[in-house]
């Protein structure tokens, strides 16, 4: 939060029409200051670690729709050349989501942009079933997982605005996809996010790969239910012309890490505090 | 040694299948090099000698009666696995047939010399009984040959195991392996300058005999085994289903021998108060059992807002899991009824149908994956014969533990039901669970405070 907010006000001194974001997000920073003051002082009360889980979940949602109009405004320069050439040098010459176009049919279309679109309720109800109905200790290892794999990939968001090979290759493409229902449904709710933004890295990937890998711990069947949905989720982000494979990739990284970190923290910090008791 | 590890891979794969888990305990005591002797207890046919085979990472030279040998599948497995024959005095149609038995201890020898670890089942024979058998003196004699040997210069650690299972013959229970402090006999002959081999298989008994369970009468293990299902559940709600922590065979073994050890104590000083909390348990179990509820589900809590949270997080397993089970299911249910029906008909006590499930499907389900694949090839392209051949495992193995889930779900439901129209029988029930608890702890205080704690 610090450094998005220092960010968009070197911005708005360089120059850059900022608009109102920088006070936005430095009104969101001192909230959150003043909540973690308040969290520091309840100590190990039972509700400090459902308004820590609030405020991380909250702050995330938040960071997303606003950084995705901030950022284009804010940062001079754009990532999608650089994210493409990586994507041309590791697949010989051509990206990938050109490469896919010759998969491409109304159907798969339509089937990936469901497999696309699910990742939200995804997304709520691995938050839900994070939160609720288990140990603290574990609820705590979630939010703080989530929380990392975020604010990393904020800072992707921030320092390498891209908006992917939908509006970067939108040229090289024969024709646009054509899909049904579906399709239509997820290029409507990303045309109201204002377009295609975050390109790099993949929070879809990202996120859906964390939850995975949280209840392949934790929860073994629900994360073998959701391992082949991951699977298709990725390949979906690449077909529908969404993300470059390195955004992917990228992604994949944070969520593993994300996972092995919030894990030896966590393991850490009940330890520190099984020791001073 | 490829042929071995490849055998380990396949039935590790089916015993995970078979067992819903197999929880280890004590693995640090098996040392990972140098000659080693491993006792377990016999309980479940050739799914023993797997179990531990496929827990150690270290190849472990098993031992079998010779008559196995006479089925020619197993004597090709066997060949390949470097399993040494023993010849049982009760299968031996001459004294040259039991003469047999000093090559295959020469051999043994020889493989211990070699820095092997061998796995020898001092009870002979699988069983089941409710407490060990007497042991065979083979294993001692071997351990003391072997020190007093050639190998004068070589220590012979031997690890005492004790292998339980919960329900041996039942698909998708659990079973515990745990492997005890290593007891060198070097050390030991010098302790004891004029310990036999009959001293030593002795001590061995009871090293193993403090690994497992062990009773004079099954109803006796049954009334323990039930004041150990209420101990266990502290007097609490259960856990969510499939979420951490998972009660643990460990946990059910330990307090077994507590109140095992703790009884003995008492009915020396209160037999009167043992017989009635026994006939109390008894009793309150018989009733569960009729109600068909499980000991922790005594507890379960009747909150509207928990039981909604619940039926949400089932219902999207059940919902989502539902296509990848039915894949799994259609493309393993003929080699499933197959191999139930065949493992059926194979067996003649009840320790020996987990064997039998377990070596007849590590044959038919290879062997209908390639029928499967062959015909898939026909009409599948490359990729999606990939696809298709990459699905089929994952989905099986999906299917059972969604299966599981199912069930646990159903029962969990059904109970909670029951007591939301019955509220006055799980109050009382609940309660007369939480006096036996009161009670055991009220004895196990007296032990504490006369006679040193029980539990």
């Amino acid at each position: 939060m610090l450094v998005i907010t220092a960010t968009l006000y070197l911005s708005r001194l360089g120059g850059m029409p900022v608009e109102r974001w920088p006070e936005i997000h430095l009104a969101m920073l001192l909230v959150y200051f003043v909540l973690s003051r308040w969290m520091a002082r309840g100590g190990d009360e039972p509700w400090v670690s459902w308004v820590r889980a609030g405020a991380v979940i909250a702050l995330m949602f938040s960071l997303y729709s606003t950084l995705g109009h901030a950022v284009f405004v804010a940062i001079p320069w754009s990532g999608d050349a650089a994210l493409n050439a990586i994507d041309q040098w590791l697949f010989g010459g051509v990206p990938p989501a050109l490469r896919a176009e010759a998969f491409v049919t109304v159907g798969r279309v339509e089937f990936f942009s469901f497999c696309y679109g699910f990742f939200i309720p995804y997304l709520y109800l691995s938050i839900l079933t994070g939160l609720v109905g288990r140990p603290d200790a574990e609820r705590q290892r979630f939010v703080t997982g989530f929380a990392v794999l975020y604010a990393i990939s904020f800072l992707g968001y921030l320092f390498v605005p891209a908006r992917g090979p939908i509006v970067h290759n939108a040229m090289e493409f024969a024709a646009p996809l054509a899909g049904g229902t579906f399709h239509g449904l997820v290029v409507q709710v990303i045309d109201a996010a204002g377009g295609p933004h975050g390109a790099f890295p993949s929070l879809h990937v990202g996120a859906s790969a964390y939850a995975c890998l949280f209840d392949l711990r934790y929860n073994r069947l629900r994360g073998f239910t959701y391992l082949p949905l991951v699977v298709l989720i990725a390949m979906a982000t690449v077909l529908l012309r969404y993300h470059y494979v390195i955004d992917l990739l990228a992604g994949l990284l944070l969520a593993l890490m994300a996972a092995v970190l919030s894990h030896r923290w966590m393991a850490r910090w009940e330890m520190e505090k099984a020791e001073a008791a | 040694m490829i042929l071995y590890r490849l055998f380990r891979l396949v039935f590790r794969a089916a015993m995970q299948v078979f067992f819903s888990r197999i929880e280890l305990e004590g693995i640090d005591n098996v040392p990972e090099a140098g000659p080693v002797l491993l006792v377990p207890n016999h309980t479940n046919a050739l799914v023993d000698g797997l179990v531990v085979g496929c827990c150690l990472r270290r190849p472990v030279v098993m031992t079998a009666k010779t008559t196995l040998a006479d089925n020619p599948v197993l004597a090709f497995m066997m060949r390949a696995a470097n399993v040494v024959t023993l010849q049982r005095r009760e299968d031996a149609r001459n004294d040259r047939e039991m003469a047999k038995n000093e090559d295959a201890f020469g051999r043994l020898l020889e493989l211990l010399a070699a820095g092997q670890a061998v796995c020898l089942f001092p009870e002979g024979k699988s069983h089941s009984d409710p407490g060990l058998r007497p042991f065979r003196t083979g294993a001692a004699r071997l351990a003391m040959t072997f020190v007093d040997g050639e190998q004068a210069d070589k220590s012979l650690p031997i690890v005492p195991v004790g292998i339980h299972y919960q329900r041996k013959s039942r698909f998708r229970s659990r079973a515990w392996i745990g492997f005890g402090e290593p007891l060198d006999v070097r050390a030991w002959r010098r302790r004891n300058p004029q310990g036999d081999v009959r001293a030593l298989t002795a001590r061995l008994r009871e090293r193993v005999k403090a690994l497992t369970l062990s009773f004079d009468q099954r109803s006796r293990s049954e009334t323990l085994l039930a004041a150990a299902d209420l101990l266990s559940t502290g007097g609490e709600a259960p856990p969510e289903l499939g979420l951490r922590p998972i009660p643990r065979v460990a946990e059910q073994l330990r307090l077994v021998h507590a109140l095992q050890n703790g009884r003995a104590r008492l009915m020396a000083i209160e037999p009167q108060s043992v017989a009635v909390l026994e006939q109390r348990v008894v009793a309150h179990r018989a009733l569960l059992r009729q109600l068909a509820v499980a000991p922790h589900e005594l507890f379960l809590p009747m909150h509207a807002g928990r039981a909604a949270f619940f039926v949400l997080r089932e219902l999207e397993l059940v919902l989502l899991g539902l296509p990848l089970a039915l894949w799994g299911l259609i493309n393993h249910l003929l080699p499933a009824l197959l191999t139930g029906s065949l493992a059926r008909k194979m067996t003649r006590d009840e320790d020996q149908f987990a064997t039998n499930v377990i070596f007849v499907s590590v044959f038919l389900f290879p062997l209908f994956y390639s029928i499967q694949t062959a015909v898939a090839a026909q009409f599948l392209s490359a990729g999606w014969l990939l696809l298709y051949m990459i699905s089929v495992p994952y989905c099986g193995a999906y299917a059972v533990s969604w299966f599981d889930r199912v069930r646990g779900a159903y029962r969990r439901s059904r109970t909670y039901l029951l007591w939301r129209s019955r509220p006055d029988l799980q109050r009382a029930l609940a309660r007369e669970g939480r006096d036996i608890l009161s009670e055991i702890r009220r004895l196990n205080d007296l032990l504490e405070a006369g006679h040193g704690s029980a539990a």
